[in-house]
């Protein structure tokens, strides 16, 4: 678990950085860019839910 | 008086709540960052949703231009588009190549037309040249080049379906 908690101080800073990217698109009015950000937040969310399923099949087994 | 406001700084500071402790250990952490990061996906979606009606509403009709056959090789026919004081040229460069671009000249506003024999756009006023290929400006003095009008090939003629983003000026 402990391997997975850098792992997901990692996800949480890419996903608010993109998300900040975003705003800023959205503010200076590129909207067509907007999906494909959505898409790589979608992208990390799944990633961080796919690595918390792994490491706790991994922690339950070492148990 | 005293006793409470030390209690008080105390809590504050040596923050040690046995509850608490167990509450954010690891796992907890890693199920609420989780979350977060749930919750800011979903919450990209309006923005998606909004840029999306964003983009509808600038999309511009499609207009017939001419019919598929209308015009031979190295003729042009001019149309108005999106609006009425915006002219346009469609150019057909060989049997399955068409250009088309506002033909408002990007130095002060003289119709462009097109010159069959130079197979370039040529603006009378000052002497601008513009590439017939992608509307860049080949030589006089406009600095930028012309905007290009998208075309769509349909069974019963040629349309055109919007505006190319010019370079820069993306979703302006
Ligand atoms: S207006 Fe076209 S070159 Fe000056």
């Amino acid at each position: 678990m402990r391997m997975l908690w850098w792992f997901f101080i990692f996800f949480l800073a890419a996903q608010m950085i993109l998300i900040q990217f975003m705003a800023e698109e959205y503010l200076a009015g590129h909207h067509d860019k907007l999906p494909y950000y959505s898409a790589a937040t979608g992208f990390v969310f799944v990633m961080g839910v796919l690595m918390y399923l792994y490491f706790r099949n991994v922690d339950d087994t070492k148990d | 008086m005293w006793k409470r406001i030390d209690q008080y700084l105390r809590e504050q500071a040596l923050n040690i709540k046995r509850e608490k402790e167990l509450d954010m250990n690891r796992r907890g952490f890693i199920a609420a960052s989780l979350g977060l990061l749930g919750v800011l996906f979903l919450s990209s979606f309006p923005f998606t949703a909004r840029a999306y009606r964003a983009v509808k509403q600038r999309q511009t009709p499609a207009y017939r231009i001419a019919g598929l056959d209308e015009l031979q090789i190295g003729d042009s026919k001019p149309f108005q588009y999106p609006h009425d004081n915006e002219p346009a040229l469609l150019i057909r460069l060989s049997d399955n190549q068409y250009r088309s671009y506002h033909i408002k000249c990007t130095h002060l506003g003289c119709p462009v037309f097109w010159d069959r024999d130079s197979g370039k756009m040529k603006c009378p006023c000052h002497h601008g040249f513009f590439n017939v290929e992608d509307g860049s400006v080949l030589a006089g003095p406009p600095q930028r080049a012309l905007p290009a009008v998208k075309l769509d090939f349909r069974s019963n003629g040629i349309y055109a379906v919007g505006l190319m983003p010019i370079e820069g000026h993306e979703g302006v």
